[in-house]
């Protein structure tokens, strides 16, 4: 799931897609701008996202650990 | 065509990219205009697919939604030709769009009057549309709080009696958007598009 939260005008506007293709369909509809902007931004969307799964993936490890050298 | 060639008026081509085009059919999308909308022109949406944003302003008397009907947006005329730069500029550019209801308040008879109000505030209003598949036609350069309407240079309301033997009455809304680009389409939730159906529909 993906929170978004888009500013624009002093206006905050919060929308969740569950998928990445809804998450274009949103930057298209409340960001202005051309095709390779709103597709940075759909990218930098994604790839926080997968960045965040990966630090979750990691977390537990570190954990696991920290145990072990008790 | 002018030899003048000027690549700096290019700063990002489009990429449509591949799309999977193996189901054709999913591919389409409804080009049958099911409601017209009729806002405030000075009405600023902060989400245009928030119901309770759209109940709000309804409430407040910012919208105004004929009876469902049938209706289209045609191909868009240029005029006011101007010739710059070995080109020929076009400065005026009109989408025309009809609208057509049959449906009448057979209770009251009062459907008369509200299409007569529409046509006395034309001055202060904008307009946006709602395809069958629920997918709302709105100005391109919408972003939140600002007026999600399109601008018309023109509005006609006719009321129609074809005289015709078990013919019915029916309103027919024709009109010119003052716009040349395409229109930005947004994809409606279910609980925004049952506020905008349900509104004036009597239902």
């Amino acid at each position: 799931m993906y929170e978004l939260t888009f500013e624009i005008n002093g206006k905050k506007i919060t929308k969740s897609a569950k998928t990445e293709k809804e998450v274009k369909r949103l930057v298209y509809v409340y960001v202005n701008g051309s095709q390779q902007e709103k597709d940075a931004l759909v990218s930098d969307i994604v790839s926080k996202k997968e960045a965040d799964k990966l630090n979750d993936l990691i977390k537990p490890k570190n954990k696991k650990e920290d145990v072990s050298n008790l | 065509m002018s030899a003048i060639c000027k690549p700096n008026c290019v700063t990002a081509l489009p990429n449509f990219g591949a799309i999977d085009d193996c189901d054709i059919t999913k591919r389409l999308t409804s080009g049958e205009i099911a409601k017209v909308v009729f806002v405030k022109c000075n009405m600023e949406v902060t989400d245009i697919d928030d119901d309770l944003e759209w109940e709000t302003n309804i409430s407040n008397g910012l919208v105004t939604i004929p009876f469902v009907g049938n209706g289209k947006i045609d191909e868009q005329s240029e005029a006011g030709e101007m010739r710059i730069g070995c080109q020929t500029v076009s400065t005026i550019c009109n989408k025309p769009f009809e609208f057509g209801s049959p449906i009448v308040d057979t209770d009251a008879e009062t459907e008369w009057s509200l299409y007569n109000d529409i046509q006395k505030s034309k001055l202060g209003l904008t307009v946006l549309f709602i395809t069958c598949d629920g997918i709302a036609l709105i100005n391109p350069d919408w972003v939140s709080g600002q007026n999600p309407g399109l601008p018309f240079s023109k509005l006609k309301i006719s009321q129609i009696f074809t005289g015709e033997a078990d013919s019915k009455m029916m309103y027919k809304i024709n009109g010119e958007i003052s716009e040349c680009r395409s229109l930005k389409r947004v994809k409606l939730s279910a609980d925004t598009l049952e506020i905008l159906s349900s509104t004036n529909t009597g239902s």
